[in-house]
């Protein structure tokens, strides 16, 4: 599994792919944090910085994951993964834990805001640590995602589109399951379907709103940006990234009983 | 030692191959031959792991492909059609990071690669990266790389394809030295390379074996008609009935009579030699022979002698 993390970990710097993505975090990092040591109404927070930076991810992880897969397919080199003395699993988690790590590196910029920060005698609180845990346990939930959309298909751009669509869609979660709650609302009180008081509709739209909500996956992370450690959120990403690297693990080896 | 037994292989409706089965032996280098789309890169892929039959097995020296994938895949190099090269990887990475995908002790691991380096002459290249290499070294790279681990079994497929012609002679010479120490399989389209290269020939057609036998036997099968390309100066009329009359030339066709010169297609039994006859014949009647070889039969004409019934 090393072997496979190292190729893959370096090859992200033998590409432009990896120091892009870190001077792009760098520089929003950056600026986020100047603009806090600058700002006359602001005080320094570091774990708001890290929290903000989590909105990049529907950018970066697309990336980062497109190629996973998706150029061994390309350039033939996955036949060395399916014909050494290994299980395909092996290599699934190796690419995964070279993208993850990719992104802990990312973060290197913080740890200097952290620095700063204690220097001009400011306070990093534990919610900085907090943000941080969370901000990688969300990227592991993303990036089996991504992963799963290389291991999908040949065509790298495809692989970062059809990333890129899942992430912008569970970033929208919330407002996808207001507006479904509003219309089942909207739809119980005017067709007065079951003849329901308002009081059970309202209760109906909001159990379905939080239903759907539920899933969300920055809303279920943010505890750890507010100093509050929760459980099942780390439950929750890191149960929903085992299924999608088994999904992956599937869809490799499927390919050998399939392909053309 | 490789055995595979009755393997059958559908992509969708589509039979790839439809019952092979054959045995590979110790130190055999064994030619897999056959035109393109016969099913000879598909039976390397499952007997390598890289595919899954519908139905058949594999077993290599002992372990099953599918039961006991990583003992078995331990004892196979693989270099397919396509060499799985990483462009932007030195030589010398890549062989590294093979090395380690196939578990070679750390201890061991440098001179190891250091003498397959050597072995496949690419020691002077192993600090460039593969992305600036010429075919030739990159098919020699493929070739390494598959020697790493040591591992008892080669499979090349088709390894000489886009080759310049002094390529494909090294690279003729270098699977030659490797069947020293290693069982190969070889798979290519044309049959002088296997020819050239191989102990046995297992000829695939369609998915299903055609023929398998040692390369000798199998030659002097297909030479059973011998035909001679003869260009004379001369008119038809004046050499076609002498030429019939030679004993064991069994057909005189005329393919091309321009400018005076006749070009003439002579099947002939293979069993005689009658280069001699054909010679004096001419001489006889005082018409210069222009040219005179003997046609290689093509892949057609094998496949053709092979699945004619005999006589």
């Amino acid at each position: 599994m090393f072997a496979v993390f190292k190729r893959e970990f370096l090859s992200y710097f033998r590409t432009p792919v990896g120091w892009i993505a870190i001077c792009l975090i760098s520089v929003i990092g950056g600026y986020y944090y100047s603009s806090m040591l600058t700002s006359s109404i602001s005080y320094v927070n570091v774990s708001a910085e890290v929290a903000y930076l989590r909105s990049f991810f529907i950018i970066l992880i697309p990336i980062i994951t497109m190629r996973l897969f998706a150029e061994e397919k390309r350039n033939g080199t996955d036949v060395l993964l399916y014909t050494m003395p290994f299980s395909i699993k092996v290599a699934v988690i190796g690419k995964f834990l070279a993208a993850l790590a990719l992104q802990a590196l990312m973060l290197v910029s913080i740890l200097f805001h952290m620095i700063i920060t204690v220097i001009l005698s400011g306070y990093v609180s534990s919610a900085t640590w907090g943000a941080i845990f969370g901000y990688l346990v969300l990227a592991a939930l993303f990036i089996s995602i991504g992963m799963l959309a290389s291991a999908l298909t040949e065509n790298q751009i495809m692989s970062a589109v059809f990333c890129f669509v899942i992430m912008l869609f569970l970033s929208m979660l919330s407002q996808i399951a207001s507006s479904i709650a509003g219309i089942v609302k909207a739809f119980l009180k005017f067709t007065k379907l079951f003849s329901l008081s308002d009081s059970t509709i309202y209760s109906i739209g909001e159990n379905i709103r939080s239903a759907i909500a539920w899933f969300d996956p920055y809303e279920r992370t943010k505890c750890y940006t507010s100093d509050v450690f929760k459980i099942v959120p780390l439950i929750f990403c890191l149960s929903f990234a085992a299924v999608f690297i088994y999904i992956t693990f599937r869809v490799l080896e499927k390919k050998r009983w399939s392909q053309s | 030692m490789i055995e595979v037994s009755n393997l059958v292989k559908f992509y969708g409706d589509k039979r790839a191959l439809g019952g092979i089965s054959f045995t590979v032996n110790q130190g055999e280098i064994l030619g897999l031959l056959g035109p393109n789309g016969a099913g000879k890169t598909t039976t390397m892929n499952i007997i390598t792991g890289f595919l899954s039959a519908t139905s058949g097995k594999v077993t290599i020296n002992g372990y099953d492909i599918l039961e006991q994938p990583e003992l078995a895949k331990k004892n196979v190099g693989y270099l397919p059609e396509l060499p799985p090269l990483f462009l932007d990887m030195t030589v010398y990475e890549y062989l590294e990071y093979v090395s380690e995908l196939k578990k070679v002790p750390k201890a061991i691991k440098k001179k190891h690669i250091a003498e397959i380096m050597q072995m496949v002459h690419i020691g002077n290249v192993s600090g460039r990266l593969i992305h600036n290499l010429s075919k030739g070294y990159r098919q020699r790279v493929g070739i390494a790389q598959t020697l790493i681990g040591n591992p008892e079994v080669i499979i090349l497929d088709e390894p000489t394809v886009g080759l310049d012609p002094n390529q494909v002679i090294e690279t003729r010479k270098l699977i030659a030295s490797l069947s020293k120490r290693h069982t190969i399989i070889f798979s290519s389209h044309i049959l002088s390379e296997v020819q050239a290269v191989c102990d046995r020939i297992i000829i695939i057609n369609h998915g299903k074996i055609v023929a398998d036998a040692p390369t000798m036997e199998l030659s002097s099968r297909m030479e059973g008609n011998t035909h001679y390309l003869v260009t004379v100066e001369g008119a038809a009329s004046a050499v076609q009935m002498p030429l019939r009359a030679i004993p064991g030339v069994n057909a005189v066709t005329v393919l091309q009579d321009k400018n005076g010169y006749l070009q003439l297609d002579l099947m002939t039994n293979g069993e005689m030699d009658v280069r001699k006859s054909i010679f004096f014949t001419m001489a006889k009647l005082h018409i210069p022979i222009i040219e005179f070889r003997s046609m290689a039969p093509s892949l057609e004409d094998v496949f053709t002698s092979i699945t004619a019934p005999k006589k």
